[in-house]
C-alpha cells in the first residue's frame, strides 16, 4: 500500500533512530558506560529535531560524509566524519562519544529500501519509471563531472582534506601544550587559549604553519584569482550549456539545480578564504578557534572554522 | 508513529521497525495511540528481512555482456575502487540501482533530488564502465575492437549492459 508523504518522512526519522541506536547499543554492550537516559536522549533529539530531514534537505551537504559528537545529554555536533577530526574532539571535549552519521544513513537506506519492498510502502516500480534516461541528459552531466574532476572542486574531498590538516594542526598544540590546555568558550565557540603560555608566539606560529598555510594551498586553485585564469569556468559551462540545449527539460533541470550549488560553494570557499586572510592580518593572533559546539553550525556551514 | 516510539518502553534495544509501526503505516493512522500494548505479540515475520548491505550485487544478472563470475567478482571491486570507502551512502545507493531501483525510488527514500543521484551514479558508471570493458577486452570477452563502454551514457544502460 503506497504510503502518505508524511508517514514516508516520519518513517525515515524513526529508522535513522533506530541505526544510531544499534551504533549504541554495539558501545554499551562494549564497554561505554551509556545509562538508558541518555539513549533516550538521542531519540529526543533525532525526533526533535527531524535529524534525517536535516541532513539530508541541502543537497550541498548531502555528499559530506557526517558524524554526531555527542555526549548524550545536551551537547550534540553534528560534524564531519574523519576519524582524525573526531579523535580530537573527543580529547578535547571529554566524555562524549562519536557515533557515525554516514554509516547510520547509509544503514537507513538499506532498511527503507528492504521495508518499502517487502510492505509495499511505495508505489510499485513500473509506476515510477524514471523517463530521463536520455543521452543528452547524461552527455551533459558527464561533461560536467569532468570539469568538476578537472577543477577539484568536489566538497567532500576538500573538506576532508582541511578538517585532516585542522585536526594535525590541533594535536600539535596538545602536544606541545600539554596539561596546561586551557579551553574557551564564546559565542557558541569553543577555542584553545594560548594567551597565558609562556611561548605562545610560537604556539600561534604552529598553528599558522599547520592549518593556515596548509588551508590556503588545498583551496588555493579555487579562489577568485585562479578561477578567473581558468580557459573554461563553470558559470561558462552553465550559460553555454543552456544556450545549446535550453530546450531540453531535463538538462535545464540539471543546470539550475547544479549552478545554485556552485554559486553557494564558492561563496563558502570565498568566505573561508577571506577568514584565513584575516587570520593572517591580525596581529596577537592568542586564540585558536576549534569549531562551533552548536548542533548544526556545521551545515550551514561545512568549512573549518579558522 | 514518532510519538508510538517516544512512548515505547523497549526503546533501549530497539532495532527494527515493530508490529505497531507496521500496522499504523498500514493502516494510514499518523495519530498516537494511547493505549498501545507493547508486549503483544509480533504478527509478522521478520526474520525474512534480510541484511541489504551484505548482498552480492552480482548474483542477479545475466545480461548482454554474459558476465561469467569472474567478471561479476571484477565489477564488484571495480564497484568498491570508485566509490571512496568513506561514501557508505553513495555505495549503497547504487548497488541498489544496479539489482531493480530506480533514480527515483532512491530520490525518494533518501530524500535527495534526483539531479544529485544522476550526477553521483554517472560519474560511477564512467569510472566502472572503462576499468570493466578493459578487463573484459583483455579477458577476451569481447574483441578489442568492439568499444561498448562508448554506447554506455547512461546508468540505465550500463545497468542493461551488465544485467
Amino acid at each position: 500500500m503506497p504510503i502518505e508523504s508524511n508517514t514516508l518522512k516520519e518513517l525515515r526519522e524513526i529508522v535513522l533512530w533506530q541505526q544510531l541506536n544499534k551504533q549504541v547499543i554495539r558501545m554499551r554492550d562494549g564497554d561505554a558506560a551509556i545509562t538508558s537516559a541518555q539513549q533516550k536522549a538521542l531519540q529526543q533529539f533525532c525526533f526533535d529535531f527531524n535529524l534525517f530531514h536535516k541532513l539530508t534537505e541541502d543537497p550541498l551537504i548531502e555528499p559530506i560524509p557526517l558524524a554526531l559528537v555527542t555526549n548524550f545529554s545536551g551537547r550534540n555536533i553534528v560534524t564531519i566524519n574523519d576519524g582524525r577530526w573526531a579523535r580530537c574532539l573527543e580529547t578535547l571535549l571529554k566524555d562524549v562519544f562519536v557515533l557515525d552519521l554516514e554509516l547510520a544513513l547509509a544503514d537507513a537506506f538499506d532498511a527503507m529500501t528492504e521495508y518499502c519492498r517487502k510492505y509495499e510502502l511505495l508505489e510499485p516500480a513500473s509506476a515510477r519509471a524514471d523517463m530521463d534516461d536520455d543521452d543528452a541528459l547524461y552527455s551533459v552531466i558527464s561533461q560536467y563531472n569532468e570539469l568538476m574532476e578537472t577543477q577539484r572542486r568536489q566538497l567532500p574531498e576538500l573538506l576532508l582534506d582541511l578538517y585532516g590538516v585542522k585536526a594535525a594542526a590541533i594535536v600539535a598544540l596538545m602536544d606541545r601544550i600539554g596539561a596546561n590546555l586551557t579551553l574557551g568558550y564564546d559565542k557558541g565557540l569553543i577555542s584553545i587559549d594560548l594567551h597565558q603560555s609562556s611561548d605562545k608566539q610560537q604556539l600561534a606560529d604552529i598553528y599558522r604553519r599547520e592549518f593556515c598555510d596548509r588551508a590556503l594551498r588545498i583551496i588555493d586553485h579555487l579562489t577568485a584569482a585562479h578561477i578567473a585564469l581558468k580557459d573554461m569556468d563553470l558559470t561558462s559551462f552553465f550559460d553555454e550549456v543552456e544556450s545549446l540545449r535550453g530546450s531540453n527539460p531535463m538538462i535545464v533541470d540539471f543546470i539550475t539545480h547544479e549552478r545554485e550549488l556552485f554559486y553557494r560553494q564558492s561563496a563558502m570557499i570565498n568566505s573561508f578564504h577571506k577568514a584565513l586572510l584575516t587570520w593572517y592580518g591580525t596581529k596577537k593572533n592568542y586564540s585558536v578557534t576549534i569549531c562551533d559546539v552548536s548542533p548544526f553550525a556545521f551545515l550551514k556551514n561545512p568549512f573549518p572554522e579558522v | 508513529m514518532r510519538k508510538t516510539c517516544e512512548q515505547c518502553p523497549k526503546y533501549e534495544n530497539c532495532k527494527e521497525l515493530c508490529e505497531e509501526i507496521l500496522n499504523q503505516i498500514e493502516k494510514g493512522d499518523e495519530k498516537s495511540n494511547d493505549s498501545l500494548d507493547f508486549d503483544s505479540p509480533y504478527k509478522r515475520d521478520f526474520s525474512s528481512i534480510e541484511n541489504f548491505s551484505d548482498k552480492d550485487v552480482s548474483n542477479n544478472h545475466s545480461g548482454s555482456l554474459n558476465m561469467g563470475s569472474w567478471e561479476r567478482k571484477f565489477l564488484d571491486e571495480a564497484i568498491g575502487f570508485s566509490i571512496p570507502s568513506y561514501k557508505k551512502k553513495l555505495k549503497r545507493q547504487f548497488n541498489a540501482f544496479l539489482k531493480c531501483n530506480s533514480i527515483t525510488s532512491i530520490a525518494i527514500r533518501t530524500n535527495a533530488k534526483k539531479q544529485d543521484i544522476q550526477q553521483k551514479f554517472q560519474l560511477i558508471i564512467k569510472r566502472v564502465g572503462s576499468n570493466l570493458i578493459k578487463a573484459l577486452k583483455k579477458s577476451g570477452k569481447i574483441s578489442s575492437q568492439e568499444d561498448l563502454f562508448d554506447a554506455v551514457t547512461t546508468p540505465y544502460k550500463f545497468k542493461r549492459l551488465i544485467a
